[in-house]
């Protein structure tokens, strides 16, 4: 069971940290640093352009050195570890990963400079994540977000409960931004009315009903309302809000 | 039975290019768009919401996970797509 936020850890092929992960692209895993496609995060802990990865990128996904021009037109920074270690990382903001994208060796003498490296991979288009790295993303993902959405879920309830009126807030399994207030119903005994904000750029089909079926357990679907505030304030465009009466 | 859904990369990259086109905010384009598509899409909604909570008093996490990542191979072909663009 969960006993906190998955945060600045390795977790199956991903390093998570508070608003985005780190992972390596299948193809700098198994040509770059001779590693199975489904090595683990961790497994890769020890290799020094991966140090560099988490060191660097865990707290900023962005740096100032850019591995440049680029036909891809994306902005592609370098990492470095010592002398000979270099790296291209690539923060996907829409999807909220830096990815790790190539490594080579920096050795003018003898293997030559990995930034012409890194630029052929680029002419080549073999330098961006693929659709099967989004895919292993996506799963890990879902994964992760089935395996504690309810403990989570639970767990911001139970925040919300002891403070009725005020909005309590949680980024369940590290994906979904979300906003929830308890507030007791005065006429009815043992019902309190629940209403939850959500951020529109986090959801998937998928998550959505996940995340309200865990919050409203014993609601009929069609019993959830759609409000357009919540404790008082106006929900925001990016946003949208839900709710229903809960017999406690 | 599954619906082929394309939420959310390709709404949201949509939304940032009809957005840009037409000096609006991507914030209101992709709010209209939740709109619009959980309205065409309310009872697949509704049988997921169901699905959902069938599998959360079961305790089927493994239920669960299939379900969150029913439109995954969609997505990430989307995602591929759009890191290219």
């Amino acid at each position: 069971m969960p006993s906190g936020p998955l945060i600045n850890i390795a977790r199956h092929g991903s390093y998570l940290c508070v608003s985005y992960e780190l992972r390596v692209t299948a193809r700098c895993l198994a040509e770059d640093l001779g590693r199975p496609g489904d090595d683990p995060f961790s497994r890769l802990a020890n290799h020094e352009i991966v140090v560099a990865f988490i060191n660097r990128r865990r707290d900023s996904p962005e740096d100032t050195r850019q591995v440049a021009p680029l036909s891809t037109g994306r902005t592609v920074y370098r990492l470095a570890y010592g002398n000979r270690h270099r790296g291209a990382t690539w923060y996907d903001e829409a999807n909220r990963v830096v990815w790790l994208l190539a490594y080579a060796q920096h050795d003018f003498a003898a293997a030559g400079d990995a930034f012409p490296y890194f630029k052929e991979l680029d002419a080549a288009d073999r330098l961006l994540p693929t659709a099967d790295d989004y895919r292993a993303l996506f799963e890990a993902r879902a994964a992760r977000f089935a395996e504690v959405v309810a403990f989570e879920a639970a767990n911001l309830l139970s925040a919300a409960r002891a403070s009725p009126g005020t909005e309590r807030r949680a980024i369940i399994a590290g994906q979904l931004a979300v906003g929830l207030v308890v507030e007791i119903v005065e006429d009815l005994e043992g019902v309190e009315e629940i209403t939850v904000a959500l951020r529109l750029e986090d959801l998937t089909p998928e998550s959505l009903p996940i995340l309200l079926a865990a919050l409203f357990p014993d609601s009929a679907f069609d019993d959830i309302q759609t409000p357009t505030s919540l404790a008082g304030r106006v929900l925001g465009k990016n946003e949208i809000g839900y709710r229903a009466l809960i017999e406690r | 039975m599954s619906v082929v859904v394309r939420l959310p990369e390709d709404l949201y990259a949509s939304a940032r290019r009809i957005a840009s086109l037409q000096g609006r905010q991507a914030a209101d384009l992709l709010s209209e768009a939740w709109a619009e598509y959980l309205d065409v899409h309310r009872e697949q909604f509704a049988s997921d919401f169901e699905e959902a909570a069938q599998l959360l008093r079961s305790g089927d996490t493994q239920g669960l996970t299939e379900l969150a990542g029913r439109s995954v191979k969609d997505r990430a072909e989307e995602a591929a797509r759009a890191a290219r663009e």
